[in-house]
């Protein structure tokens, strides 16, 4: 498992052992277990289906730097639980930095493709389900002018993920191109919902993806880390009647 | 740019879904919302003059003298109330642990332990003596890009790392845990100062603590009077130059950490201002 893996995880696990008591007013509170709180959670998903158009970044590349596209389609099966559908394509996949081959006297030029064979993280598109637990329902005051309401969710799905395979040395020297390939995999991320209006919240999510890559002999497991924005956008299904 | 046919797939599907939206836009808004004011249906008579406002429980024994605010607040949320903060930081010291661990080194993957020790001059501001040491992984990475690309990677080792920093959290809120455990938070924002030690510090080349900055953010979660919990990033910068044959570069080592604080004193009094 990787550090990044471990961190995640370790954050969850942290959000979950670690899920706060309930609240203790001052000694200075004349309604102290008096006056209980009325926590108006505003903006409602139970019920609702969710649909998010949703763009991606690759984190934590070693050879790749990855800009996908797509999004997810789910169904809140009450406040805190929701299932889904999510897919995402590759608009590009670009050479990192650290792909540049530098030499004595001759400075520093980026790798060949014929080396670009030869490493993972050609990712093409990534298809998956996933289950998703909300617990966490927030507002905040920004500038002390805008109540903003938030939530924050932890995730976890199966994939399939679609890649460019990667070559040995003597396939590329034989002039072999690298075919596509899928694996199964998975992901586990956290994630926030801003709500800008009724049926609309922006969403953040950052996920480790986790796929093998069949071309590799050792170590084929890899994980990857990824940023994702997008819009969601809800949608009532049937009709719900407020307490 | 490689288009393939599952992305025309999903583009038909998620633009065939895209019409229900309307629909949400039009439902009825349940729930409280405590962002507007609502107008009273009828208006309240004045209190006699000179009379102070007291909360009384549901016998209608007297609870004593209220602050101004609470006891709209006690009326039915008629007016935007001035909620008191849920915790007070301002004079408390605090001691903290983390665990950061890297996430813009594939290669060289880094994972430590840290503490803390901040106090804090208001509500808002504190400064903070922050340390960490540093355990390096040597991730698969190293080996197929030394195959494909027939050569040595080079890296700057970090060890440890220790910072003066600004901590100033704009930022207060408060969150429901499953929709009825109430918790406040607050974001924070970070900056300073200080040193880091890599491989270069020590023997052989023996280089010292390179200076170094910091800036970073995060949210700190209050579930109890003297105790936080806490999760950011924070990225470091410092100059390095790991082997003497390439140019001294500029070093960022970035690192999520999820952390816990203990507060002291352990307990606190709201004070009116």
């Amino acid at each position: 498992m990787t550090s990044r893996s471990a961190a995640l995880l370790l954050g969850t696990t942290a959000l979950l052992v670690l899920a706060p008591a309930l609240a203790r007013a001052s000694e200075a509170d004349a309604f102290e277990n008096k006056v209980k709180p009325v926590s108006g959670q505003v903006y409602e998903k139970a019920g609702k289906l969710e649909l998010t158009p949703a763009f991606q970044l690759s984190m934590n590349d070693a050879f790749f730097s990855k800009y996908l596209a797509g999004g997810k389609l789910a169904y809140h099966l009450s406040e805190y639980f929701s299932v889904g559908v999510n897919g995402v394509f590759a608009l590009a996949n670009s050479a990192t930095g650290s792909t540049n081959v530098c030499q004595g006297n001759a400075g520093c030029q980026p790798a060949q493709q014929v080396q670009l064979y030869q490493v993972p993280g050609y990712l093409k598109w990534v298809a998956g389900a996933e289950v998703a637990f909300s617990p966490i329902y927030g507002k905040l005051n920004l500038f002390a002018e805008k109540a903003v309401h938030f939530d924050l969710s932890v995730f976890a799905g199966a994939d399939l993920v679609g890649y460019r395979d990667v070559l040995a040395a003597s396939a590329v020297l034989g002039g072999s191109q690298p075919s596509d390939a899928s694996s199964i995999g998975g992901h586990l991320g956290l994630g926030a919902r801003i709500f800008l209006a009724r049926s609309v919240a922006l969403s953040l999510e950052v996920k480790d993806l986790f796929y093998k890559v069949q071309g590799l002999s050792t170590a084929n497991l890899q994980a990857q880390l990824f940023a994702q924005a997008g819009l969601a956008f809800f949608v009532p299904l049937g009709s719900r009647s407020s307490p | 740019m490689d288009l393939s046919r599952h992305k025309r797939t999903f583009i038909a599907f998620f633009l065939s879904l895209l019409p229900l939206v309307a629909r949400g836009q039009a439902q009825e808004e349940p729930g409280i919302d405590l962002s507007a004011p609502r107008r009273a249906e009828t208006p309240l008579p004045p209190p006699p003059a000179g009379t102070k406002p007291v909360a009384r429980d549901a016998s209608g024994q007297d609870l004593g003298p209220v602050a101004p605010g609470e006891n709209d607040v006690a009326l039915a949320d008629r007016v935007k109330a001035v909620q008191r903060k849920g915790f007070i930081k301002r004079g408390r010291l605090e001691l903290g642990l983390s665990l950061p661990g890297s996430i813009n080194d594939a290669f060289y993957e880094k994972v430590g332990v840290g503490g803390k020790l901040a106090y804090h001059f208001g509500e808002s501001f504190a400064l903070a003596a922050r340390g960490a040491y540093y355990a390096q992984i040597r991730s698969s990475h190293v080996r197929e890009g030394n195959q494909a690309f027939e050569s040595q990677l080079v890296n700057s080792q970090l060890l440890g790392q220790a910072m003066l920093d600004g901590i100033w959290s704009p930022v207060y809120g408060k969150i429901a845990w499953l929709g009825s455990r109430i918790v406040t938070f607050d974001m924070y924002l970070l900056a300073g100062l200080g040193g880091v030690w890599s491989a270069t510090s020590i023997a052989p080349r023996g280089e010292g603590p390179h200076i170094a900055a910091d800036l970073g953010t995060g949210l700190r979660f209050y579930p109890a009077n003297w105790l936080a919990l806490e999760g950011g990033v924070i990225a470091t910068f410092y100059p390095d130059q790991a082997v003497t044959s390439v140019p001294s570069t500029m070093q960022k080592a970035i690192m999520a950490q999820v952390g816990v604080s203990i507060f002291f004193p352990t307990s606190f009094r709201y004070v009116y201002p």
